[in-house]
């Protein structure tokens, strides 16, 4: 279990994270968000490890060859 | 050979008459959107038709075959796009508001391919607003053929209605969750969720890159082998796409399964199957022993963290592709779409990466169990269409996906094809998964099956 969560709180997380919004929306948000990290605390007993999805920039990024007289050769 | 024969047959007779002559692809076309428009009204399937566009593709094909240009089994073949597919010239809304007069300068690769192919597209069927599992008010909901009280599903679900009403001979789709499975169990159509990297996402809106995939919906396992065939393989505009070979997808499709290994996922088994699913489900599973396979139970040790995994998963990164938008344009979106933007602001980072290291073991345990079985086997979905598309941020939604969300967090491939009917007279999917790159593995399965059971000679009275 993770508490309750406010529309205060909403409100404040929201502001952090660069989003605006209205009491009445944080309002509706706090149930939900309250539910929601309940669920995720579900995740939270499991070991962990090494996530998928590591950057491997051998496999992810396109290589071009070098174009003569180019600076970044 | 009235409208109805004409529009349920499969693709390779419908291939065949056109190269006997004894139908032509313009007769073909111009029958699917007289039924389009027939029907739409009552389904709500399309949101763009392309008459005059899908007519002068099919007289292309048409005057192609004639002069011996064959470009295979899709050839003069009417189907449709999900409409986050791009298409150049042609509007792509996403179901929205926000994209409501988007007209795109490029068409995304699997439609491309598709068309190379020959395909003929009739138009650009209805979804979820931007697949996030929300009827967004300006397009309304697609009804299911079977119901049209109810809800074909989503967030394909103008691709599976249309599908399954016989208003062309496929339609391709994109599955987050289950978005092309779910529909398709649905409305008793063939939905299959290749593995991540297989077909192309360039060019469709994104709802969450990790675990978006494109795939196709159609009547029959072979019809879903050919449409495949056409989309699948490497994309160098997709970094995520995967070099691996492209099999032939129709050319081991009638092979025997006997002999291989089928797993129950025992815990897909479970209680929350409403009444009736579990008994159609062993049905299904009695009939690929009789076909010779060989059943046992398994478990995947962490299943039961893969409803949160997902949804911690979507949301922050469907608010990421959203951002600009929930900014400036909040109120153009549904309403509840809007919600689950604005709560993906909310989730904690460590519980973001909690979720990919989780998606790390799901994938080992899954291809632990792929060393003693071939196959998994489980109900599509535990109920039949419901009134209603339930919320993705809400018991409801993360349930309705527990049997196919594991799926996207692990990106392997799984189908589910059409295994009987529920309580309420509407159909009930079987879903057939594999280890990486088993898409004919699993069509071979599902094929057996489908001959074997006949659901896919069953259509809607409408």
């Amino acid at each position: 279990m993770r508490g309750s969560v406010s529309a205060e709180l909403v409100a404040e997380l929201a502001r952090i994270a660069g989003f605006a919004l209205r009491l009445e929306r944080c309002e509706l948000l706090a149930p939900q968000l309250e539910w929601m990290l309940g669920e995720a605390a579900r995740i939270d007993e499991l070991p962990g490890e090494e996530p998928i999805g590591v950057f491997r920039p051998s496999e992810t990024v396109q290589h071009k060859p070098a174009e003569e007289g180019s600076q970044h050769g | 050979m009235d409208e109805q024969q004409l529009c349920y047959r499969d693709i390779a007779s419908l291939a065949k008459s056109y190269r006997q002559r004894s139908l032509s692809p313009v007769e073909v076309t111009r029958a699917i959107l007289d039924r389009i428009g027939h029907l739409n009204s009552k389904l709500n399937a399309f949101i763009t038709v392309l008459e005059e566009p899908a007519l002068a593709q099919a007289r292309q094909a048409e005057n192609e075959l004639s002069q011996g240009i064959d470009r295979g089994p899709l050839h003069g073949i009417p189907v449709s796009l999900k409409d986050l597919f791009d298409t150049a010239g042609v509007r792509t809304t996403a179901a929205s508001r926000i994209w409501r007069d988007r007209i795109p300068d490029q068409t995304a690769t699997a439609a491309r391919r598709l068309m190379n192919a020959g395909a003929v597209l009739v138009g650009k069927c209805n979804l979820l607003e931007f697949a996030y599992g929300i009827v967004h008010p300006d397009h309304g909901q697609c009804n299911n053929p079977w119901d049209t009280k109810r809800t074909s599903g989503g967030s394909s679900s103008g691709s599976s209605s249309s599908v399954a009403a016989g208003m062309g001979w496929g339609s391709l789709g994109t599955d987050t969750g289950g978005s092309i499975r779910i529909p398709a169990s649905y409305c008793g159509v063939v939905g299959l969720k290749p593995t991540y990297g297989r077909v192309s996402r360039h060019g469709v809106a994104a709802l969450s890159w990790s675990l978006d995939h494109v795939g196709t919906l159609t009547r029959t396992v072979e019809d879903a082998a050919i449409l495949l065939q056409a989309i699948a393989g490497y994309d160098p505009l997709d970094f995520t796409s995967s070099r691996d070979a492209v099999p032939q997808y129709c050319e081991g499709l009638r092979e025997s399964i006997r002999g291989l290994r089928l797993g129950v996922l025992e815990q897909h088994m479970g209680n929350d199957l409403r009444p009736g699913v579990a008994d159609i489900t062993q049905k299904a599973i009695e009939e690929l022993d009789r076909a010779g396979m060989r059943a046992q139970s398994v478990r995947i040790p962490s299943l039961e963290q893969a409803d949160p995994a997902l949804l911690v998963a979507i949301l922050p990164e469907a608010t990421v592709v959203h951002q600009e938008w929930i900014r400036s344009r909040a109120a153009d979106y549904a309403e509840m779409t809007r919600q689950q933007l604005e709560l993906g602001a909310l989730v904690p980072a460590v519980d973001y990466v909690r979720v990919q290291q989780y998606r790390r073991r799901l994938l080992a345990e899954f291809m632990d169990v792929f060393r003693h079985v071939d196959v998994l086997v489980s109900p599509t979905v535990a109920w039949e269409a419901p009134k209603e598309d339930p919320t993705v941020a809400a018991g409801e939604g993360s349930a309705e996906a527990r049997r196919t969300g594991p799926y996207n967090l692990n990106g392997l491939p799984a189908v589910s094809v059409p295994c009987g009917f529920g309580p309420n007279g509407l159909p009930l999917g079987l879903q057939i998964a594999g280890p990486p790159m088993a898409e004919a593995l699993i069509l071979r399965v599902a094929y057996a099956y489908e001959q074997r059971a006949g659901w896919s000679q069953q259509h809607p009275s409408l």
